[in-house]
């Protein structure tokens, strides 16, 4: 296989935009065209799971490489629910490591504020087992309310954990133009004063308010190239040196221990395995927080921390910009944003960014592996990327 | 009804893109500028005229191709429209 590298990013604020979702994917990509200083590209991937049924688009990537004028470059639409846009980062590290491309244009994008929260939210919860779970009137968020409850009564965790989670992303968000929310939040004022519960009220027991993502509109977007393209554009070189997918049981109740994420496990193992670094060589990281319980149990199931301790890594500040491993230093979807189909490639391009040191104010010192997961359904189809930078 | 037909002028080359895109079709310049919107001339040159009658739908559609010459550049516009009154069997 060639090697594949990251030669041009760009993205729009995750936010409400009031644009055709074609036109959001291809504004990131013109970004990004622009950021690797080329004119074309040899294909074009296209990560979107809602333009359908939010937009009344289809064909979406057919419309958005004639929109940047990129034609007669192929062009595909890659749908895998909310881990859509590591699918297509991996469709686009095969189609340049086995040398059928030279040059590939990766976009995710999404427009869910087009309808409103309810439909957004019954939209995203059609991911789930339709006659196991979707039947019964489950909700994402509702999904993760069971699956805190069970974590904190076997490893401990507590509320204010998960404020935590908030808290430092929130943060970190401040630092990032592009972020959803740049909403500074104190743990006395969602958790601790006589107000807190008007702020941040329960929503799915035990899970409050600010333990949710919001729900977004956004594209991002990373060409990638193979290494006799790359060296030609004067950057710093970052390879996109491993990729690992895994999936588990559709229905969660299948699972031998419902608190493990087998498929974040394995896809982080075929990620580290194939890029030949190791979790505690990883310098920054960017991992799903769709909801503040999923950052810490997948700081744990990728092999950042044991089993169980995610949450002490957290109270110890490890997991903060300044910490040993700063983990959403974008403020990750929990503030950044989460437009699903393009949040996986929002992630890889927080991660790339970070590596060539071009982070501003939220850059991580001397970072040169970065690692992202992007967790699709309720943990049953996983996609992680691992980053290294060369030179 | 009086129709008007808009094009987008590029910035850049004075290309004038239809329908909206988001980069030239003619110059492919990467840096985001807006594009001018410029009615184009209401006459062109008819090229291809299809008309599409839908019987259980008691009505039909026509398919024009105008080339329609603006500013010295050549647009092929594609006009969809009901006629009126709907054709009946």
């Amino acid at each position: 296989m060639r090697e594949v590298y990251a030669i041009g990013l760009g993205i729009t604020s995750f936010t409400r935009l009031e644009y055709p979702v074609a036109e959001i994917a291809a504004y990131a990509g013109m970004m990004a065209l622009r950021d690797a200083g080329i004119r074309e590209v040899d294909h074009l991937y296209v990560a979107n799971m809602g333009a359908c049924r939010l937009n009344h688009q289809s064909g979406l990537a057919s419309a958005v490489v004639d929109s940047l004028s990129l034609t007669p470059a192929g062009a595909e639409t890659i749908e895998n629910g909310p881990a859509s846009g590591a699918s297509a980062l991996k469709q686009g590290f095969m189609a340049v490591a086995s040398g059928l491309h030279d040059v590939v244009m990766v976009i995710g994008a999404e427009r869910m504020r087009e309808v409103n929260n309810l439909e957004a939210t019954d939209f995203v919860a059609t991911l789930t087992h339709p006659l196991s779970e979707h039947i019964y009137g489950v909700t994402l968020p509702a999904m993760a309310g069971l699956f805190t409850r069970l974590y904190m009564e076997k490893y401990g965790v507590t509320e204010r954990h998960l404020a935590m989670v908030a808290v430092k992303n929130h943060a970190h968000a401040m630092d990032n133009f592009f972020a959803h929310l740049h909403e500074p939040i104190t743990l006395a004022g969602i958790l601790d004063s006589p107000e807190a519960l008007t702020n941040n009220p329960y929503i799915a027991d035990p899970l409050r308010f600010y333990d949710a993502c919001p729900v977004s509109d956004g594209g991002a977007c990373i060409i990638l190239a193979s290494q006799e393209v790359a060296r030609k554009q004067g950057k710093p070189l970052v390879r996109l040196a491993g990729v690992g997918q895994a999936t588990d049981t559709h229905a969660v109740h299948e699972r031998e221990e419902p608190t493990d994420l087998l498929a974040v496990r394995r896809a982080a193992e075929q990620a580290f395995r194939m890029a030949g670094v190791t979790p505690q060589d990883v310098h920054v990281a960017e991992l799903h927080d769709a909801f503040t319980i999923l950052e810490i149990v997948e700081s744990e199931e990728v092999g950042f921390f044991p089993k169980g301790q995610g949450h002490l890594a957290l109270e110890r500040g490890e997991t903060r910009l300044g910490g040993r491993l700063p983990i959403n230093p974008s403020g990750g979807l929990k503030a950044k944003g989460h437009p699903v189909g393009a949040t996986g490639v929002g992630q890889a391009h927080e991660i790339v960014l970070q590596l060539r040191g071009e982070a501003g104010n939220r850059q991580v010192k001397d970072a040169r592996v970065g690692f992202t997961c992007n967790f699709g359904g309720f943990g049953n189809n996983v996609v992680c990327l691992t980053f290294v930078r060369e030179d | 009804m009086e129709r008007q037909l808009y094009g987008y002028q590029c910035p850049k080359c004075g290309h004038i893109n239809y329908p909206y895109r988001m980069r030239c079709r003619k110059c492919k310049e990467t840096e985001y500028k807006d594009f001018t919107l410029v009615a184009l001339p209401g006459k062109g040159h008819e090229r291809e005229v299809l008309v599409l009658r839908f019987l259980a739908l008691a009505a039909a559609h026509a398919v024009r191709v105008v080339d329609v010459a603006a500013l010295g550049t050549l647009v092929s516009v594609e006009l969809a429209f009901h006629l009126s009154p709907p054709v009946r069997r």
